[in-house]
């Protein structure tokens, strides 16, 4: 049996996911869980996943009913402060977002997302690829008392690496950079082949939607994971302290990333 | 190595041993070319001048070149003092006029004036086979002979532990005869082994093996880390076995593996098939070349698909590489002192 904080952080998506069954087809999961699905913990003793759900929604796909925060209500969900929060059983926090460039009317951080209303979810830039690199897995729950189980979409391990890298990128050289991002960057690239995940994030490079962020997530992974004195590695072994060797967790991390971005024809 | 001096010392002090009462024996100086001369005296004052050559061991076939050496160099009564000399050897000496005195008590002395013949026969078979000479356990050949009186469980001969675990005889013998003369093992009247002291024969080597002393390591990076990295080891063509930590029998491990250190042919290859970065700081991986390895590799992989060496090398590399590795050779030390039935074989 895993960590009770694994098993509840489950249950609780899986309440979301009950809730908004009638929305599959525009939500996919993202986030820390998103990556364990894929990946798994990659060899790495430090624990992967995060209490919190993320779930990305593509409004192109949304239908007007279920209403996104009924929905959510009727499963035991309360807004949980700021938009696209919704706090659920044990006080286990799952977040709607939408990915900048697919809302139609948009805010800084708000979207209205017409009968669902501005508050049901929050536009979150980066998760483009989310919507377009996706495959459809069942989830099951983690209490093996909990009989419940979901097809969902589940972003891919290219999809993942974007957010993060963007998540990375456009806070570099600020203090919101957080190791256990480049962390996660790491168990991407391990749980992956180079030239499989350069195919992939090429086919997102000239896509619409992915396109751009996709982009600039390869730019990115350059400055923040290959070039010298890049930051990504330090980060990704400081998360890994303790537990795992820096200097190894660093080298990886350096290596794997400068690997990709030959696979991908930008260097070497 | 016992030093010139004592050999000469002993040498004489063999002869002397042997003449009737009355009979004294003196050192002279000794002529260029001669290791020792010594002078008889008879009780009636007759003196006899004799060359001695002390040799650890006398191959038959160099016989007749020593006697004429020695008739040449001196005209005095040859004869050799040797630790063990074979029938052949003492047969080939007294067909060339040669005396001879070996430690284990063959005596042939004959002189006409002062009259003398002392003849004794001593160990037919060489007690210690191969001289004292062989001073360390250093090199590959001492090693694998190591592994075969630690890994094997006697009594057996050399002949029967050399077929048994490929270590080469002669060397067997030689490192056999050393541990010996440190009383780590212990030997029948017929040569067979009775006794051997592992963990003491164990530590012996340790104290002239070093880890990574005669084979070369490379230092490389699993960007994947250790575990995907024993999940490819498997598929690596050719021999390979493990040492260290990844070494320690599974279930015994009291350490996570942070180095997978890995015996191979070429540590080039190896890299090369498995997808392994040399790095410099950072490594997970130690491969370490040697052509020892089809040995190394003999036991069948684990549990857990590992191939490793027996717990003898691993101790040994444990004992003597960098890092923590002590505490972890003399935890794999004492498992081996409570499971001796599970690792010791019969040859």
């Amino acid at each position: 049996m895993p960590p009770p904080e694994y098993v509840l952080a489950r249950r609780v998506l899986l309440d979301a996911l009950a809730g908004l069954a009638g929305q599959r087809d525009a939500i996919v999961l993202v986030g820390a869980q998103a990556v364990y699905l894929n990946v798994g913990d990659a060899d790495l003793a430090v624990a992967p996943m995060t209490t919190d759900g993320d779930l990305a929604i593509d409004p192109r796909h949304l239908v007007d009913l279920p209403v996104i925060g009924e929905a959510l209500a009727s499963v035991g969900f309360v807004p949980a402060g700021q938009p696209g929060s919704w706090r659920g059983y044990g006080g286990v926090v799952v977040d709607l977002m939408v990915p900048s460039g697919l809302a139609l009317h948009a805010g800084r951080r708000s979207v209205d997302l017409g009968v669902h209303g501005r508050l049901a979810a929050r536009l979150t830039p980066g998760l483009q690829a989310a919507v377009v690199d996706h495959h459809i897995q069942t989830i099951r729950a983690l209490d093996p008392a909990d009989a419940r189980q979901f097809d969902v979409r589940v972003a891919g391990v290219a999809a993942l690496l974007v957010a993060k890298l963007h998540k990375l990128g456009e806070r570099l050289g600020t203090r919101r950079m957080e190791d256990k991002d480049a962390l996660d960057v790491l168990r991407l690239l391990r749980g992956s082949d180079a030239d499989t995940l350069a195919e992939r994030l090429r086919g997102l490079e000239v896509d619409s939607v992915a396109g751009p962020s996709t982009r600039a997530a390869i730019v990115h992974l350059e400055t923040v994971f290959v070039q010298r004195g890049a930051v990504g590695p330090i980060m990704a072994a400081r998360a890994a302290a303790h537990v795992e060797p820096e200097e190894e967790i660093r080298a990886a991390t350096e290596v794997l990333a400068a690997q990709l971005l030959v696979a991908l024809g930008r260097q070497g | 190595m016992i030093s010139e001096t004592a050999a000469l010392a002993r040498a004489e002090d063999a002869i002397s041993a042997l003449l009737p009462e009355g009979w004294t024996c003196g050192r002279r100086e000794a002529p260029a070319g001669i290791d020792l001369a010594l002078i008889l005296r008879a009780p009636d004052g007759v003196t006899a001048d004799l060359v001695v050559e002390v040799r650890g061991r006398l191959q038959p076939g160099v016989v007749a070149v020593l006697a004429e050496r020695l008739a040449r160099l001196a005209p005095a009564y040859p004869v050799v003092v040797a630790g063990w000399l074979s029938p052949l050897a003492r047969a080939s000496l007294t067909a060339a006029g040669v005396g001879y005195v070996d430690l284990t008590g063959n005596v042939d002395l004959r002189l006409s004036r002062p009259g003398l013949l002392v003849r004794m026969a001593g160990a037919a078979r060489d007690p210690a086979p191969v001289s004292g000479t062989l001073g360390s356990l250093r090199g590959p050949g001492a090693g694998r002979a190591v592994r075969a009186l630690v890994d094997f469980a006697p009594p057996y001969g050399v002949r029967e532990l050399a077929k048994a675990s490929g270590a080469s005889a002669p060397v067997l013998s030689r490192v056999a005869s050393l541990l010996a003369s440190e009383a780590l093992l212990e030997r029948d009247a017929h040569g067979r082994f009775v006794g051997v002291g592992w963990e003491a024969v164990l530590r012996r080597w340790t104290a002239d093996y070093r880890f990574g002393g005669s084979e070369r390591g490379v230092s490389y990076l699993d960007p994947r880390g250790p575990a995907a990295f024993l999940r490819k080891l498997g598929t690596l063509e050719g021999p390979w076995a493990a040492t260290g930590t990844l070494g320690v029998p599974s279930g015994v491990a009291v350490a996570p593996v942070t180095l997978a250190t890995v015996y191979v042919p070429s540590p080039e290859r190896a890299a090369r098939e498995l997808g392994l970065v040399p790095v410099e700081r950072g490594a997970n991986v130690l491969l370490v070349g040697t052509s020892d390895v089809e040995e190394l590799s003999r036991s069948a992989p684990g549990p857990d698909g590992v191939v490793r060496c027996a717990p003898s090398q691993v101790a040994a590399d444990l004992l003597t590489g960098p890092g923590r590795g002590t505490a972890e050779g003399e935890a794999l030390i004492e498992w081996m002192r409570a499971n001796e039935s599970t690792w010791r074989r019969k040859p």
